[in-house]
């Protein structure tokens, strides 16, 4: 029996460094790989999960484990059969043109991350036709839009169309500081969370929904 | 790195100390103790026995000032609540003593308040964590008068481990609490050394020290309790109405009273603990103003900056009748001006109307309150590593901070909410549209549900309920 707790500690811990090498040992131990991913990783990000849930912990921690995961993954991935790969999804985000606001929307895809999806982040002052340009190159699933400006939200209606237009499957969810449930509605967009936690909730629903 | 306030030139603070010196020995201080004017007289101060008043002369005020301890020791039923006022750092404690009033715990409506209030507002204050101490804040107003004092006493001391400190009508008084706490404590000699309790004793402006409240002091002094001498005087009712005079009868009064404690007993604890305030001139009650603020920024300025001894600031005191956005506003302002000072006793959270009324709400906000201005008043260290120099070299333009080892090493020791809602609009709206009374009313019940401070040991508790029961009869009978 394979004890994984030294990696989901690390994982938990967010010690990034610690856990490539562990992860590298347990595998060179003969450790079943899919356990490896299954009981020590994952098992580890959904304790940090709820955690986070909790209020046990905040950001940089979510992050740092995150972080640390994908160390981890780093070593996995090549081994393991492609059914194996847990992926809640394909997200492609951005903050929309005219718009140089960056972070909030690089915390949500942090937040995404660790809930399981894998996050094409096109940065900030994104052209709006970029948008479903690189949801359809990546097979996505959802598209995450950002504004914090009351004057560049309304590009996201552009988005909205052009995604809704070319019919891709992705489905298309906004946010932001002056963003409510009511504009999401008004462009036609499939959803919207208030904050990053509940992006993270919002995209799980919307991507199995 | 630290966020000061002052309020006084040295030469100003020279002068204030002159013209009190002045004032003690020309105008002089009257006292209907003839224990206190023997003690004077004794000491050499020119006493009119007739008048009942005592000059007392400025050598004897320099020398009092000298054998005065520089720092006071609290201590608590639990020694790891134990402290010391060092003249750096606040130590906030809910409002006292004997308040009449508290808002109900289910209804909030303003109700007289009986001993099991007091229980329960102590029980609050012992489990909230910015609280260093628990005042002994409401009335046993449920309990006959005679042994309402004793009483609230002994369920105080029953419901923290922290320090707590009260108020003694008169000597009688005095003796039984300094019993009891020597009971628990473990005898006299270790009460001296790690005093379970402080009192309040009360100067009556202008410049009287009467009998009940100065002889229970001498008892306390003698007892090596704590005395925070209190006195009030108001601007235009007792005192002149100008700031300058006003803080200068403060002085006075402050060192009249000292004197006689270090003349009685060198070396007694004492605080300055005078909360000089200002009235509504309509009808002549004290309110909460900004020169009273001032005043008491005064008071820590002359303590700790002239005379290098522990203060008392009135922070979280609000005219206000409801937790609403006067008491807010009141109370942070007071616990800004104070805690910059250091002012080391922090009284008046959870109170409303000038401290005619308690409020379980206002003792959590307040609680918040304060540690958010404890962090504003922080001593921030400045070195390589918070520099952090490094780290915004590894990050470099245009990245962010949040996966780096140095922001999980560091980002906790910043400020966090409690109960403050930080969240945005709609998840505010998602938790019931909350005003902050309600959040802290749920936190209230929380608390009392799960907290339960560890009971004085059984044997201990039993002579405590002993020396009660007897001196509770002799007062009952009388």
């Amino acid at each position: 029996m394979l004890d994984l707790a030294e990696i989901r500690n690390a994982v938990i811990k967010g010690a990034r460094n610690d856990v490539k090498g562990l992860v590298e040992k347990a595998v060179v131990e003969g450790g079943d790989v899919s356990e490896i991913l299954k009981e020590g990783l994952i098992t580890a990000i959904d304790i940090v999960g709820d955690k986070f849930e909790k209020g046990e912990y905040f950001l940089p921690e979510m992050l740092m484990s995150t972080m640390a995961m994908k160390e981890g993954m780093k070593v996995l991935r090549p081994l393991l059969a492609e059914n194996d790969v847990r992926t809640s999804g394909v997200v492609v985000l951005g903050t929309v043109s005219g718009d140089i606001h960056d972070i909030g929307k690089s915390i949500i895809g942090a937040m995404l991350e660790a809930a399981g999806f894998s996050v094409i982040d096109l940065g900030a002052d994104v052209d709006l036709d970029k948008f479903a340009q690189a949801a359809k190159q990546n097979d996505a699933d959802l598209i995450g839009l950002s504004a914090l400006l009351t004057t560049t939200m309304v590009g996201m209606k552009d988005v909205v169309e052009s995604v809704k237009g070319a019919g891709l499957k992705a489905k298309v969810m906004v946010g932001g500081a002056p963003v409510n449930q009511e504009f999401a509605d008004q462009i036609g967009a499939d959803g919207y969370a208030p904050d990053a936690p509940s992006a993270a909730r919002k995209a799980r629903e919307l991507v199995s929904g | 790195m630290k966020a000061r306030l002052s309020l006084f030139s040295e030469d100003e603070k020279t002068r204030i100390h002159d013209a009190s010196l002045q004032v003690l020995a020309n105008i002089g201080i009257k006292s209907d103790s003839t224990k206190v004017l023997d003690i004077l007289k004794d000491s050499g101060a020119n006493v009119n026995y007739d008048s009942k008043i005592a000059f007392i002369p400025r050598n004897l005020v320099e020398e009092a000032l000298k054998v005065m301890p520089k720092t006071v020791v609290y201590g608590a039923r639990n020694p790891k609540y134990d402290y010391v006022l060092d003249k750096k750092r606040s130590h906030p404690t809910p409002c006292g003593f004997d308040i009449p009033y508290i808002t109900d715990w289910e209804t909030g409506q303003r109700r007289p308040s009986t001993n099991e209030d007091l229980a329960r507002l102590t029980r609050l204050a012992d489990y909230l964590d910015n609280y260093d101490e628990v005042w002994t804040s409401l009335a046993s107003g449920d309990l006959p008068v005679p042994i309402q004092g004793i009483s609230s006493f002994v369920t105080a001391l029953r419901n923290t481990e922290k320090h707590i400190t009260y108020q003694a009508a008169n000597a009688e008084e005095a003796k039984f609490m300094i019993e009891v706490a020597a009971t628990i404590v473990g005898g006299r000699k270790e009460l001296k050394k790690r005093p379970l309790f402080g009192v309040e004793v009360s100067v009556v402006s202008p410049l009287r020290l009467d009998v009940g409240p100065v002889e229970a002091a001498l008892e306390f002094g003698a007892a090596g309790i704590p005395v925070l001498v209190v006195g009030m005087p108001v601007s235009g009712t007792t005192a002149p109405a100008t700031v300058a005079g006003t803080m200068l009868l403060a002085n006075a009064e402050w060192l009249a009273e000292m004197t006689v404690l270090q003349l009685a007993n060198p070396g007694a604890p004492v605080v300055y603990a005078h909360i000089p305030c200002t009235a509504n001139y309509a009808t002549g009650a004290l309110i909460q103003s900004p020169e009273g603020l001032l005043y008491k920024v005064g008071v820590a300025d002359m303590a700790h900056n002239y005379y290098d001894v522990p203060c008392m600031g009135y922070g979280g005191n609000t005219s206000a009748k409801l937790l609403d956005a006067q008491a807010g506003s009141e109370k942070a302002q007071s616990f800004m001006a104070f805690m910059l000072m250091a002012s080391d006793v922090l009284s008046g959270a959870g109170e409303l109307d000038d401290a005619l009324c308690m409020c379980p709400e206002a003792l959590v906000i307040d609680n918040e309150m304060i540690g958010e201005v404890f962090k504003f008043v922080e001593k921030y260290e400045i070195n390589d590593d918070t520099l952090a120099l490094d780290v915004i070299r590894e990050v470099g333009p245009g990245g962010h901070f949040m996966d780096q080892q140095h922001t999980l090493d560091h980002f906790r020791e910043l400020w966090a909410p409690t109960i403050s809602d930080k969240g945005t609009f709609h998840t505010w709206q998602e938790k019931g549209s909350k005003p902050i009374d309600k959040v802290a009313k749920e936190k209230v019940r929380e608390i009392l549900a799960t907290h339960k401070p560890p009971p004085i040991p059984e044997d201990v508790d039993r002579e405590v309920s002993k020396i009660y029961e007897k001196v509770k009869s002799e007062l009952l009978k009388s």
